[in-house]
């Protein structure tokens, strides 16, 4: 079970909550039990291909899954992901 | 050779000189520097007014903007007395009170590709305090083609980012996000709204930041982001790499001067929230009244968040926020005649864009959205 942490941005179509703990082993199934417990967020983070939206990027344990495996990146228990959107506000 | 500073200069600093890492040296660095703040509104305030204390020689302000009542829940360096005036005179006068003996340069006008190399090659720090991607593209891409450091701080309701994008030391803006969000999808703060404070909290850092890097002490926030949630009260970072493929920053960049940003990111760049700029399929508060009335009344749909409806809202409306739109389209009759609302008008403009694109054409834009509804049918709703 890894926890992920949910941008302000986001929270509304996961319960409003700004964590949530998934399972699954890789990037891939973790999001995968996020979108099947929480199926509103799936638009806001995959495109019509099917592709993690470019202006959103996934943390694990602090290090960008683009400097690792992708979607692919492997996934331990306790595991920290971070779902880090552009925002533009100031 | 930095300047030296008079008696009075050594006096008002002397919290500063006190500071080892700072010492008089130190403060004759701040004096000799030079940094441009982008945005005079809910990050510009806070760091134009801690770098004008902390005596950096020469700042400079960028804004088209005009004062108003909206601004001063978060904007500290307006006043009450300035509503109507320009920002960067407004800023101007309050930094000058704060110091006089530093410069300011203010540049009343929309940051821009014409203008935005001109401006900043004279500076040798960029802080980001805007409010819409274009211009925070545009302030990276300056920074990277000048070799400067681009301060960047930005906020959504409790959340806030900061870090220093330094294209000669580590990453850019564009290696994290190669591009921007889908138009709509990522309100501003205009539309999804701030904490007042959190401005205050991420321009602060922004401010630090810069001061360190003149002074040349500490670890800059180089290759790192800080991620700020103010419910939470808390503070991660996580690692920033440079991006191989960086279109402005890596080995093989393609973009070598500045580009039409409004056109990269779908959306303009320069575009006061009361004054959306609508295309065709508008209808107004009067003639919609009528339209509801009538034997055919159209749907309405209300593209604003769930929580703005109770401030106001129109009696049968379909509530489906833009950003969920796109989404959503399957719950929408093709056929059936459709008034798209929101506050003002911009976030319905684009939902009308986005419905055309899928087919629907039907839909009509309520002219300056329930607001305008309130304004000149029902008074007893407010204006937001
Ligand atoms: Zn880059």
């Amino acid at each position: 079970m890894a926890t992920l942490r949910v941008p302000a941005l986001m929270k509304m179509y996961i319960g409003n909550q700004s964590e949530v703990t998934l399972q699954g082993t890789t990037v891939a199934e973790t999001l995968n039990d996020l979108i099947f417990r929480y199926p509103a967020i799936k638009f806001h983070l995959y495109d019509d291909h099917g592709e993690l939206r470019r202006h959103i990027n996934l943390f694990v344990n602090e290090v960008n899954i683009k400097d690792l495996n992708g979607i692919q990146t492997p996934i331990c228990d306790f595991d920290r992901l971070i779902l880090l959107p552009s925002i533009s506000g100031g | 050779m930095n300047p030296e500073l008079s008696h009075e200069e050594i006096q008002r600093y002397s919290r500063h000189i006190l500071i080892p890492d700072v010492g008089l040296e130190g403060q004759r660095k701040l004096k000799a520097a030079s940094i441009l703040v982008i945005g005079s509104g809910g990050l510009g305030s806070p760091v134009s007014l801690y770098l004008a204390a902390a005596g950096i020689g020469h700042l400079g302000l960028v804004d088209y903007d005009r004062v108003d009542e909206t601004n001063l829940q978060r904007q500290i360096v307006h006043g009450s007395s300035n509503i109507g005036d320009f920002k960067v005179d407004s800023a101007r006068s309050r930094l000058t009170d704060l110091n006089p003996n530093i410069q300011i340069d203010t540049y009343n006008t929309p940051f821009t590709s014409e203008n935005a190399l001109g401006i900043a090659k004279n500076y040798d720090i960029l802080i980001d305090g805007t409010d819409n991607f274009p211009t925070r593209y545009l302030s990276n891409d300056v920074a990277v083609m000048l070799g400067i450091p681009n301060v960047y701080g930005s906020i959504f309701r409790f959340d806030g980012q900061a870090s220093v994008f330094y294209a000669k030391k580590g990453p850019c803006y564009r290696c994290l996000f190669p591009e921007p969000p889908p138009p709509g999808m990522v309100p501003s703060c205009g539309v999804g709204g701030v904490l007042g404070v959190l401005p205050g909290i991420i321009g602060t850092i922004q401010a630090t930041e810069a001061l360190k890097l003149v002074l040349g002490i500490g670890d800059p926030l180089i290759g790192r982001l800080l991620l700020f949630n103010a419910l939470d009260m808390s503070f991660d970072f996580v690692t920033l790499k440079k991006n191989p493929k960086c279109r402005v920053c890596g080995p093989n960049a393609d973009i070598k001067e500045l580009i039409d940003y409004d056109e990269f990111c779908g959306v303009p760049g320069h575009q006061h929230e009361d004054e959306p700029n609508l295309a065709n399929g508008q209808i107004t508060a009067v003639e919609l009244e009528k339209a509801l009335a009538g034997k055919n009344p159209p749907l309405l749909l209300d593209v604003r968040e769930p929580h703005e409806l109770e401030i106001s809202a129109l009696t049968g409306a379909v509530n489906i926020p833009l950003g969920g739109l796109a989404g959503r389209l399957a719950e929408l009759d093709p056929g059936r005649e459709m008034v798209v609302f929101c506050k003002t008008g911009i976030r319905s403009q684009r939902a009308l864009d986005l419905l055309a694109a899928a087919g629907f054409k039907r839909v009509k834009n309520l002219k300056g959205g329930i607001n305008s509804w309130a304004e000149d049918v029902d008074p007893r709703l407010p204006v937001y």
